[in-house]
């Protein structure tokens, strides 16, 4: 047989492109190694008994159901109160107008009540944020820890953050706008959500360190927009340094600079952008009475 | 007690058992958790938000992220890149 008549060897040929695209992408930074199947099951872990919510609950009714129980509390609590009492424990947490002196019994008893109702809802929610920074990190396996983390680092965290500018699961994006919501109505902090719980996901972040963060209250923009109140806002959070859990939120861009624990995410919220509402009970006495107090719910889920 | 006029579309999720490899499941009222009125069905509004989220799925999909690509939070050393299984 001559060189001529060779016959071409098909594997060798394969061979080579074989290598030659191997060589190729990882020149051009592409891992040609097997990527990980994306579903979106896989980035949330949700039977997590610590936040006591079953999958699928309403949040609002939760929330009411919550608000209920607090509000008939401290109503009950400061119905029981002399005049005396209320005067005291207005002045030791500077509820009183300058005047100080004279006020009338009625107006101290909804100052107290709307100041413990508020009260009560932050310490609420700062004892969930509490609880929930203070339970270990998940387990890995030992086939997990080879290409998964428990938790991410402030510089991972903010480089998650950014990765969405591109996606069009930004609000910015014209694609996105154009086709749900060409008027401009809409925020999508949903969309924004499901996209950084799936990123944190694809990246290698355990789904039990991945979970949403809700805020459930009337929120109003900052500034003069002109538009009323919205109900909720949501968030990603994941575990970070020290355990602590951290926000994926691109909303206002702050958290794309700076990495903030959730604590601080939703002090943020509570402090400029929350808005008061009126909640009705029927006090000991079985008189309805409204109290109307800021209460934003904070909702690991 | 005063309840909020306003719906709320909640992101929850159906037992992951439940949900097959086949993306028919991406229509079924519960995977995102859209269902708000609990009718077992989709409808209206949410037929919008569930074409949303599918929206970007499909683009995740489209986002591969090698065991060994430098976005992971913890890639592989590229030597390892056939030992690993999706």
């Amino acid at each position: 047989m001559t060189e001529r008549n060779r016959p071409i060897n098909k594997k060798s040929i394969l061979s080579s492109i074989l290598l030659l695209s191997i060589f190729q992408s990882t020149a051009m930074g592409i891992s040609p190694g097997i990527a990980p199947s994306f579903n979106a099951n896989n980035h949330l872990y949700r039977s997590d008994e610590s936040t006591g919510y079953n999958v699928g609950a309403s949040l609002y009714e939760l929330k009411l159901q919550e608000m209920k129980v607090i509000v008939k509390k401290v109503v009950d609590e400061v119905n029981a109160m002399d005049g005396n009492s209320l005067f005291l424990f207005a002045r030791k947490n500077r509820l009183l107008n300058f005047t100080g002196e004279g006020a009338a019994e009625q107006d101290l008893s909804a100052v107290v009540k709307t100041f413990k109702v508020e009260q009560a809802v932050e310490d609420r929610n700062n004892e969930l944020i509490e609880k929930m920074n203070n339970r270990p990190l998940p387990v890995l396996s030992a086939g997990q820890a080879r290409h998964h983390v428990n938790y991410i680092t402030d510089r991972q965290l903010l480089d998650t953050a950014i990765s969405i500018n591109y996606s069009p699961a930004t609000d910015g994006i014209k694609s996105l706008r154009e086709i749900y919501d060409p008027q401009g109505n809409f925020g999508f902090c949903f969309l924004r959500a499901h996209y950084y719980a799936n990123a944190a996901g694809l990246r290698g972040l355990v789904k039990e360190s991945i979970k949403k963060v809700f805020l459930v209250g009337t929120m109003k923009p900052m500034g003069f927009i002109p538009i009323g109140t919205w109900q909720f806002h949501v968030a990603t959070a994941v575990r970070g340094e020290a355990g602590v859990w951290k926000t994926l939120d691109n909303h206002l861009k702050k958290y794309q600079t700076k990495a903030s624990s959730v604590k601080d995410w939703y002090s943020f919220y509570n402090q400029w952008l929350d808005t008061p509402q009126d909640f009705e009970v029927t006090n000991a006495s079985g008189v309805n009475e409204t109290v109307k107090a800021k209460a934003l719910f904070f909702v690991f889920y | 007690m005063k309840q909020s006029k306003q719906k709320l579309y909640f992101l929850f999720f159906t037992d992951p058992a439940k949900i097959g490899a086949s993306s028919a499941a991406y229509n079924q009222e519960g995977f995102y958790g859209n269902d708000s009125d609990r009718d077992g069905k989709l409808e209206g509004a949410e037929i919008f938000y569930n074409s949303i989220f599918k929206d970007v799925d499909a683009y995740m999909k489209d986002s591969k992220i090698g065991f060994c690509d430098s976005d992971r939070y913890r890639p592989l050393p590229i030597t390892e890149k056939y030992a690993v299984q999706a």
